[in-house]
């Protein structure tokens, strides 16, 4: 399973009022070639994805807010799992693209032994799952869009061979951070912080 | 079960030469009462007692590497627990104290819902397990210390109530450091540095 696919997928899913928060690498890249649209936060760094998607599904209450982890990235903050668990956000979708290295280094394994799925269901979050094809990933997510959640999925895709280059402006630093908050101005559940 | 107990059998099974690390809050002070001797390396802060046991773990291969470490500290570093698993050293055994709270605070919960022994499965460590009575206590204490292999023993025990203290001099800061590496310096299976 390719993850350009598994996002290809996915984008038609998510409607212009959900919030996305990608972490690092190729997730940034593609996903800013796949939604152009809407609030997206590009490239958090790492372990930080799952945390701040949680802030935002506090708050915004009533719209599914996205988070497109990686494992390199999330096993630098499993703990982040714990509080996801605790605040048990219902608006909250967790994908974790599984590629079982950190690719960008030249293939370095992360790990050999963890399953992230049962540390997820350790931590307490309990609707949980491990896809490996494209019909599973299409039906998990379909569900954790439309259901209550917390939800978890982890998506074991292949290492990406190429590097792909998302647009830096849109997806990096002080401009992406820009279009983020007009977007996040400009949903229709914002209200603006009393003074 | 109480966390002194709990303590007190797990003294009675490391000899001399183990070295043992524990975590800050009142794993230091009753862990002082029970073993004052041998390297022991008291209070590190939230997050850093497993993995300042896996280092040990590396340089004393031929010995038990005792963590002593408590529910509220693993939760601020959880992913030590996968560079366990990837590392797998034969000689660590640890030993979460559970309480379910930051009892030092005035018991405030540390969380409602996490199953710890199930996330360092999940993270890899196979010998991974809960205990609620002090039975359960001993007999998985001395497995751990027989096992080959990393354990992880998460032990459910009360919040003590009363606030214990220990010779500071000997449980913190320089003078505590320089007592640890004194006893490194002594240990049969030191070797000084190149």
């Amino acid at each position: 399973m390719k993850r350009f696919d598994c996002l290809k997928l996915l984008a038609p899913m998510v409607d212009q009022h959900m919030l996305t928060v990608t972490s690092l690498s190729s997730n940034t890249a593609f996903w800013s070639d796949l939604r152009r649209e809407g609030a997206n936060f590009f490239g958090c760094n790492m372990g930080l994805c799952i945390p701040f998607a949680l802030g935002l599904t506090a708050a915004f209450p009533k719209r599914k807010v996205i988070a497109l982890d990686s494992d390199g990235s999330l096993m630098n903050d499993t703990s982040s799992l714990i509080t996801v668990a605790d605040v048990n956000p219902p608006n909250l979708v967790a994908i974790v693209m599984d590629n079982g290295s950190y690719a960008r280094m030249g293939s370095t394994f992360t790990t050999r032994k963890t399953d992230l799925e049962k540390i997820a269901q350790g931590a307490g979050i309990a609707n949980t799952a491990t896809v490996r094809s494209e019909e599973a990933l299409s039906a998990a997510a379909q569900q954790a869009l439309e259901t209550s959640g917390p939800h978890f999925i982890v998506a074991k895709v292949e290492p990406d061979t190429v590097r792909v280059k998302g647009d830096p402006h849109r997806t990096y630093g002080r401009f992406m951070r820009e279009v983020f908050m007009d977007a996040v101005r400009h949903h229709p559940d914002y209200q603006q912080a009393r003074k | 079960m109480k966390r002194f107990d709990c303590l007190k059998i797990l003294a009675s099974l490391v000899d001399e030469h183990m070295l043992a690390v524990t975590s800050l809050s009142t794993n230091t002070p009753f862990w002082f009462n029970v073993r004052p001797q041998g390297p022991n390396f008291f209070a590190l802060n939230m997050g850093l007692c497993l993995p300042f046991a896996l280092g040990l773990s590396v340089a004393f291969p031929k010995r038990k590497i005792i963590a002593i470490d408590s529910d509220g500290s693993l939760m601020n570093d959880s992913s030590s627990l996968i560079t366990v698993a990837d590392v797998n050293p034969p000689n660590l055994a640890a030993f979460v104290m559970d309480n379910g709270s930051y009892a030092h605070m005035g018991s405030t919960f540390t969380t409602r819902k996490t199953d710890l022994a199930k996330m360092a499965q999940g993270a890899g460590i196979a010998n991974a397990s809960t205990v609620k009575t002090l039975e359960e206590f001993s007999s998985a204490a001395k497995q751990a210390m027989e096992n080959v292999g990393p354990t992880l023993i998460v032990a459910k025990v009360e919040r003590d109530a009363g606030r214990v203290s220990a010779d500071r001099s000997r449980t913190s800061g320089r003078p505590m450091r320089e007592w640890f590496m004194d006893a490194l310096r002594r240990h049969p299976d030191y070797k000084a540095g190149r």
